[in-house]
């Protein structure tokens, strides 16, 4: 009994106990006395809008993007209008090195060369766009070797118009699949093999409809790739069956890829496959940039802010700049595309924008979202570049002036794959409105702590 | 450039302010959580000036009558009531550690630490905010700060007669406010802005008091403090600089009647002193604090009296309010429980804290439990 009157006394102790333990996990948030009890510190929100020939000192188009010979993709198109072909691009393959000798066993004998070749063809995979192909379109080979420097795409833009075909090939528009295989003149194809002489091809393509020419576009894989395991190889091929002078028997397929293996630098050197515009997009009008189109361009933009924002302890929350598009009628697709901004990682060193507009962050690194319009429309863009994802302005404070150039590029999704482009009002543009704009809201530093 | 300063200067346009503290004890450098033991608090502070385990009068120092460690918890949990909405918060507070050592039948050294001002608080605010390009966006405000300017005395305490000891110490003030402030947009074009900030205080002062008993059955006290220094920092740079408070108390108590002890305390405190340690217009105002208290024997538990004890307590607190005076009233209820024959003690209080000021509709009410636990081996 005694215990038992004993443990009822405790019980107030138990409870304050208990009281004081849940009195351990602080819960300080409050506020609703503010702004009265609220006196002393202000944080400050500014909002502006900048013309952005007060914060970008430079702006400049770079065409011909991706470079030669290090593109994802090689664009053999033709769009046609009504004043004829308005946009045409082909592909250049590149056979530096033929098979010309047949695999011996016995490597104490000596080579048995390739005499004759009773076929030939340039296989390739491609990813062509079906809808904008009338009822069908035709492949064409050319010749289009030359000795001259591999820079030098006039004269392979010659050859490419002036040269007849060594083959062509014929899809009909139900028939259109990946792989295409389009058969060549064999005595080409033996000539180069017996002398020991490189090959280059140029493709073009033609779309036709039964009353007059259509569009086209296809896209074609340029980089020949190894499988690891198998060692087995995928990419343009050139492909002939060659014979032996004796036993007249032996034959063998061989085929032939282009020695680059990698998307290079922006230098041309890796034997890769190339595009060639061979009648690009038209010119923008005054006051407009294009961000696209073929050849693709990329715009770049060199920001100037005040010190007093980027480079002090005043906060950027938002920076979004308005971009005004003008619709871009040469097309008509309702597909959407992307523009994104990227960051540019180069130096104040590098003062070839050419180049700095090919030293560009990761995506991944600093995702500035992107924004999907129809190139057609005529609109009003904006690119956020401070948001909560990511803040290039941090990105730029971090690195300082003399370690990165603070500049973006505009790129659109459509570079090298297709032709329509975007059209945005530069700060050239005749109507002020039309300019792009930078809308800035900053919270400068409170200096808040002392009551 | 001048363009574009000018048109920053026309851009800004839009500024909001939203801001700290959001409660009335709150105020400037904080609430003056420290200075009374659970004992103490429990009878209104009303034997501040002879109570040894606040360190308060120094010469009281002599009453620990042999070496002990002292410590205390009080956690507040408070609710405001402002505009027709509430918020309710807790804030857990250590407001005392201490300890003395007897050097001699006649010398005793105490140490103590005291939180003088704390400072821990947090205020969220939620709004609209509108911009030039014609949209707007809600967003959320935090601002919070955590730390205290805490009193660090060391004590010594000397008898001169049995019935009568002095006492003097020395008071370093020391101790951090982290401030932190953040504004988040729900729009998730907007980066979320995040700032934030530690202020470092340091100063000195010098107390000294007397402690009397002319009778058996009444003990009175005086003591005072004769202020100093006071600056704060930021990271190595003096901000600041101001006066510690002066102040001056007495008090005593009364066991002349069976079973009850009553006691009454009174102390000016010279908080203006500390104007010039803020950068706003935040004042801070002098005033007095004062309390009466009684304790009566309850009933044995466990073979133990339980002494219980009831006090009241009114005070101005240092900072006003939107320029209005703050001022605390307090009810208290307490108890200790004795252990280990007496030598060691286990007090606790219960607090109800109403603070006022003539500002409309704002109303505080905490309720402040206190738990002391004294240690004397």
């Amino acid at each position: 009994m005694i215990v038992r009157r004993a443990s009822h006394r405790l019980l107030p102790f138990i409870g304050l106990a208990l009281f004081a333990l849940a009195g351990c996990e602080e819960n300080l948030a409050g506020g609703a006395a503010c702004p009265n009890l609220c006196p002393g510190q202000h944080l400050e929100v500014h909002d502006t809008i900048l013309v952005a020939g007060e914060v970008i000192d430079t702006s400049a188009i770079v065409n011909g993007l991706p470079p030669l010979g290090t593109e994802t993709q090689l664009l053999v198109a033709r769009y046609g209008d009504a004043a004829g072909d308005s946009i045409v691009s082909g592909a250049v393959m590149r056979y530096d090195s033929l098979q010309r000798n047949f695999p011996r066993a016995d490597t104490t004998k000596p080579f048995v060369p390739v005499v004759s070749v009773s076929s030939a063809s340039l296989q390739f995979s491609s990813t062509p766009d079906t809808t904008m192909i009338r009822d069908s379109l035709r492949f064409e080979v050319i010749d289009v070797d030359a000795n001259v420097p591999d820079l030098d795409t006039a004269t392979i833009h010659q050859l490419f118009i002036t040269r007849p075909a060594l083959g062509t090939l014929n899809v009909k528009k139900d028939s259109v699949s990946t792989l295409h295989t389009l058969p060549i003149d064999t005595a080409f194809v033996r000539q180069h093999v017996t002398t020991n002489t490189r090959i280059r091809l140029g493709l073009r393509v033609y779309s036709y409809g039964h009353d007059t020419t259509g569009n086209v576009q296809v896209g074609i894989i340029p980089i020949t790739s190894t499988n690891s395991l198998t060692g087995t190889q995928t990419g343009p091929s050139l492909q002939y069956m060659g014979h032996a002078a004796a036993p007249a028997t032996d034959s063998l397929t061989f085929t032939n890829y282009s020695v680059s293996k990698s998307s290079g630098g922006p230098e041309f050197r890796y034997l890769a496959n190339y595009q060639l515009v061979l009648k690009g997009s038209p010119p923008p009008p005054a006051g407009v940039l294009p961000v696209g189109g073929l050849p693709s361009s990329r715009v770049y933009l060199r920001f100037n802010l005040p010190s007093e924002l980027i480079d002090s302890s005043t906060t950027i929350v938002r920076a979004t700049l308005l971009l005004h598009q003008l619709g871009d009628q040469t097309f008509t697709d309702v597909d959407s595309a992307s523009l994104t901004p990227r960051v540019v990682v180069a130096s104040p060193a590098v003062t070839d924008i050419s180049k700095a507009v090919l030293l560009l962050a990761d995506p991944t690194t600093v995702p500035l979202p992107s924004v999907r319009m129809n190139p057609s429309e005529t609109r009003t863009d904006s690119l956020v570049l401070v948001s909560k994802s990511s803040s290039i302005v941090t990105l730029w404070r971090a690195e300082g002036p003399l370690i990165m150039q603070r500049a973006i590029v505009l790129q659109s999704s459509l570079e090298g794959r297709d032709a329509r482009r975007f059209l945005l009002y530069s700060d050239a543009a005749a109507d002020t409105a039309l300019r792009p704009h930078l809308h800035l809201t900053y919270i400068p530093r409170s200096g808040f702590g002392l009551p | 450039m001048r363009t574009l300063t000018t048109s920053l200067i026309l851009c800004a346009t839009f500024v909001t302010s939203a801001a700290a503290q959001g409660t009335l004890s709150g105020q400037g450098f904080g609430y003056p959580a420290g200075g009374l033991s659970t004992h103490a608090e429990g009878l209104g502070g009303s034997i501040a000036e002879n109570d040894p385990l606040s360190p308060v009068n120094p010469a009281d120092l002599t009453a620990w009558g042999r070496p002990g460690l002292y410590f205390q918890y009080d956690p507040e949990f408070r609710s405001l009531q402002s505009n027709g909405s509430t918020d309710h918060t807790l804030t857990a507070r250590f407001p005392i550690i201490s300890g003395a050592l007897n050097i001699g039948p006649r010398l005793t050294f105490g140490l103590s630490s005291t939180t003088f001002l704390d400072r821990t608080w947090e205020t969220s605010i939620t709004g609209y905010a509108h911009f030039q390009g014609g949209d707007s966006s809600l967003y959320n405000e935090r601002f919070s700060t955590d730390g205290a300017i805490n009193d660090l005395r060391g004590a010594l305490s000397f008898s001169l007669l049995p019935s009568l000891s002095i006492g003097v110490a020395g008071h370093v003030l020391t101790g951090q406010n982290r401030l932190a402030i953040s504004r988040q947009f729900s729009d998730t074009n907007f980066a979320i802005f995040t700032e934030s900030s530690t202020l470092s205080y340091s100063g000195h002062s010098v107390s000294g008091g007397i402690s009397w008993r002319p009778l058996s059955a009444l003990s009175l006290g005086v003591s005072g403090d004769a202020g100093g220094t006071l600056h704060s920092y930021r990271n190595d740079t003096t901000l600041t600089s101001a006066r510690v408070p002066k102040r001056v108390g007495f008090g005593g108590i009364f066991g002349g009647i069976s079973g009850l002890l009553l006691s009454a305390n009174a102390e000016w405190n010279g908080w203006s002193a500390m104007n010039g340690l803020a950068e706003s217009e935040v004042k801070a105002v002098d005033g007095w604090d004062w309390g009466v208290g009684a304790e009566v024997r309850a009933p044995a538990l466990f073979g133990q009296e339980i002494p219980v004890r009831l006090g009241y307590r009114h005070r101005i607190l240092p900072f006003e309010a939107n320029e209005e005076e703050v001022r605390e009233t307090d009810y208290s209820v307490g108890f200790g429980i004795p252990i280990s024959r007496g030598r060691s003690r286990v007090d606790v209080s219960v607090l109800r804290a109403n603070r006022n000021s003539a500002l409309p509709d704002v109303q505080e009410h905490a309720w402040i439990m206190s738990f002391g636990f004294l240690i004397r081996p």
